[in-house]
């Protein structure tokens, strides 16, 4: 092999070597953007689901690249996870409080019947029975009370007969 | 002789008249209670044609001019155990203002004597009730 030859073989070997580089290099560069495009995809429709569930639309952003719109993307996503955690720690929150109806005051004469029912269980309660007598009248007092207090006393006399507390007259001797 | 022969025959009639009678299928439903699963039954001819003068099984409704309504089911066995629920559900109102004379009635109830189930049932095999 002359110099002649082995210069001419180094300087193909020089070149074919920073072609490879080159390949690779694009190559490389091309399959990282590749990623980039499918983990900023993901973000996106990440960011579409907590928005929308937040009910709130973000306003259109338009971004000179995507490093840039990957930092906002990360801004709103953080935003909303912050505002979600707040949603979730202050359970129930102020608003459903003031949602809730305010049962209201019983009037005199719904106080009355609750307290005749009352009367008329205590003292049945005294004897230890029940009678048809006493529950014509209980079932007209509570229907007097208010909504929600007329439960609590029927519940009261179905406690006191299913736990022995109260017998039922069955004899006609009532 | 023919007074004899009229006799004779007349007496033949009712040795041999043969009442036909008929009956289809008759079930009993004493009252039943069950305090563990919280449920009770029987129907209105069994209790009242029982032996005993303690079992009976009934429901209640009960209405005022507010729309208020409401159903409270008593049972009490022939052992003297008496149970009863109370409901303001529509569907177990309802329910009970289907019963009649001679239904067999179902009901369960939750810890708080809240009337859960109402079953009512009628048909040609529950006793009517005798007296």
């Amino acid at each position: 092999m002359n110099a002649r030859t082995f210069l001419l073989l180094t300087v193909g070997i020089a070149l074919g070597t920073l072609g490879g580089v080159t390949l690779s290099q694009n190559l490389f560069e091309s399959r990282v953007e590749r990623m980039l495009d499918e983990k900023l995809a993901e973000q996106l429709v990440h960011m579409r689901a907590l928005a929308a569930r937040q009910a709130v639309v973000p306003p259109p952003v338009v971004l000179p690249n995507h490093g840039e719109e990957l930092r906002h993307i990360r801004e709103q996503l953080a935003a909303l996870a912050a505002r979600e955690a707040a949603v979730g720690a202050s359970s129930p929150s102020p608003a459903a409080d003031e949602a809730r109806p305010v049962p209201n005051p019983p009037t005199p004469a719904q106080e009355e019947a609750a307290q005749q029912a009352e009367a008329l269980l205590e003292a049945a309660i005294a004897r230890g029975h029940w009678t048809d007598a006493d529950d014509i009248q209980f079932a007209r007092a509570i229907h007097g009370a208010r909504p929600g207090r007329m439960e609590e006393l029927a519940s009261s006399l179905s406690q006191a007969i299913n736990s022995g507390q109260l017998r039922l007259m069955t004899r006609g001797d009532d | 002789m023919m007074k004899r022969t009229a006799k004779l025959l007349g007496l033949s009639m009712v040795l041999f008249a043969v009442p036909l009678a008929y009956a289809g299928s008759r079930s009993t439903f004493l009252v039943t209670i069950d305090t563990v699963n919280r449920n009770a039954y029987g129907a209105f001819g069994s209790a009242r044609n029982s032996s005993d003068n303690v079992q009976r099984i009934y429901c209640r409704t009960f209405a005022d001019t507010s729309g208020a309504e409401s159903v409270r089911c008593f049972a009490t066995n022939a052992a003297g155990v008496g149970v009863t629920c109370f409901s303001t559900s529509p569907t177990l109102i309802r329910s009970a203002q289907s019963m009649v004379s001679d239904s067999y009635v179902y009901f369960a109830w939750d810890t708080s004597g809240v009337c859960t189930n109402l079953d009512v049932l009628k048909g040609s095999h529950l006793a009517p009730k005798e007296q």
